[in-house]
């Protein structure tokens, strides 16, 4: 696994420390433990740059963000089971 | 060229303050923005929309948009003026740097262009389908990314939802900035006859009624070749036979196989087959609706109609 600093989080993904900072405090991706200075795991990009894509495009606050993400991974989730299901009560109506 | 007529992009009259420009842009980014719509055509839409907010939401560009918007021709076509040139140019750096249509770089592609200096390429994520076949040994799957064949090594084991990480297979940078990279998340393609559940699969199993009344051997398919597998005496439809670590592969556990009962009546019987069930009828005792009120009632009628 890859980490980055925080500083090379920021250029990655062109935000501002602060804007990282207040991400971090809402919880939206979570530094790695074990250190004292911020550490993150490079799967971090993926979430960030979504969530910078939902607050610029969408003028979202960034806990308005965090809700936004959660409920689109819900979201997700509850469709994918609800196909599984449906798909394995078919079978049995078949 | 096309013209785009921006105010019915955004659903507003030309005459619309800005209010009611950002509420419209609003409203449409949060029902085709990419990250929240997987429709086929949602981004594509998102784009149309994002750049004629772009252009609406400032006074400048706005009062050089409307001033335009009379050389289009009544057939959607439009011809800018030949002594056309911006004269100034607000810069917009967004959260997804839209690639926009000709008929706005035509016009404003100057005074919009992306801000300067180096600029590492942004990651990108696309779904993978795997057939669950692809699952069980180390495979490699060809995928097309700009117009590029990549041929991607998908572990044993790797599961729905996972993802796969491309080291700077996203987009490219500007002025020798490193190239993003490319996310595959692992989508599962639905299976004729297996069902997923975490890392167990599940196969429905038909049985004929007597099967299910006096158990047997069947033979049951599996990822790989088909096994013996053994129905009780007396199983009914839904019981779960598990044949352990025949399931997908995990990266620390296999998971199992789920065998479920499903009892299936023919189609079709003969007047032999009808005589043994009405004889099945006559001397059992079991009667399936003994828990209701009245069960034995609702039985006896439909002894009665079937005589």
């Amino acid at each position: 696994m890859n980490t980055l600093t925080l500083t090379e989080l920021c250029r990655r993904v062109s935000l501002p420390e602060h804007a990282v900072i207040e991400i971090v405090e809402v919880g939206i991706i979570e530094p790695l433990g074990g250190s004292s200075t911020w550490r993150f795991d490079d799967r971090t990009l993926v979430v960030l740059s979504r969530a910078a894509r939902l607050h610029e495009d969408l003028h979202l606050d960034w806990p308005g963000v965090a809700l936004a993400l959660e409920l689109l991974e819900e979201i997700g989730t509850l469709r994918r089971e609800n196909e599984q299901l449906r798909q394995r009560l078919n079978r049995f109506l078949d | 060229m096309e013209f785009k007529d921006y105010y019915q992009i955004l659903g507003v009259q030309p005459g619309a303050d800005e209010k009611e420009i950002k509420a419209a842009y609003r409203k449409l980014a949060r029902k085709y923005h990419p990250d929240v719509n997987s429709d086929a055509d949602a981004e594509s839409k998102f784009k149309e929309v994002a750049e004629a907010y772009k252009v609406l939401k400032d006074a400048e560009t706005r009062a050089e948009y409307d001033q335009l918007r009379q050389y289009r021709d009544a057939r959607g076509g439009f011809q800018p003026p030949p002594d056309w040139h911006r004269p100034g140019g607000a810069s917009g750096a967004g959260g997804h740097e839209a690639d926009f249509s000709d008929f706005f770089e035509s016009l404003f592609g100057g005074g919009f262009s992306r801000r300067g200096g180096p600029r590492p390429g942004r990651d990108l994520e696309m779904e993978l389908p795997l057939f669950l076949e692809d699952t069980v040994a180390d495979t490699r799957k060809p995928i097309s990314v700009h117009g590029r064949t990549l041929n991607v090594n998908i572990p044993a084991g790797t599961g729905d939802n996972e993802r796969i990480r491309l080291k700077g297979q996203g987009e490219p940078g500007t002025d020798g900035a490193p190239a993003g990279d490319l996310y595959l998340r692992v989508r599962l393609v639905p299976h004729p006859v297996f069902d997923v559940d975490g890392r167990d699969l599940i196969v429905t199993v038909p049985v004929a009624p007597w099967e299910a009344a006096l158990g047997g051997k069947l033979q049951v398919p599996t990822l790989n070749g088909r096994i013996s597998l053994t129905v009780p005496a007396g199983s009914q439809t839904g019981r779960r036979l598990r044949v352990k670590g025949k399931g997908l592969a995990g990266k620390n556990a296999q998971g199992d196989l789920y065998a479920v009962v499903k009892i299936v009546m023919p189609e079709h019987i003969s007047d032999t087959d009808r005589e043994l069930w009405r004889t099945l009828a006559e001397q059992s005792d079991f009667n399936p609706r003994a828990g209701w009120a009245g069960g034995d009632r609702s039985r006896n009628q439909a002894e009665e109609s079937g005589k």
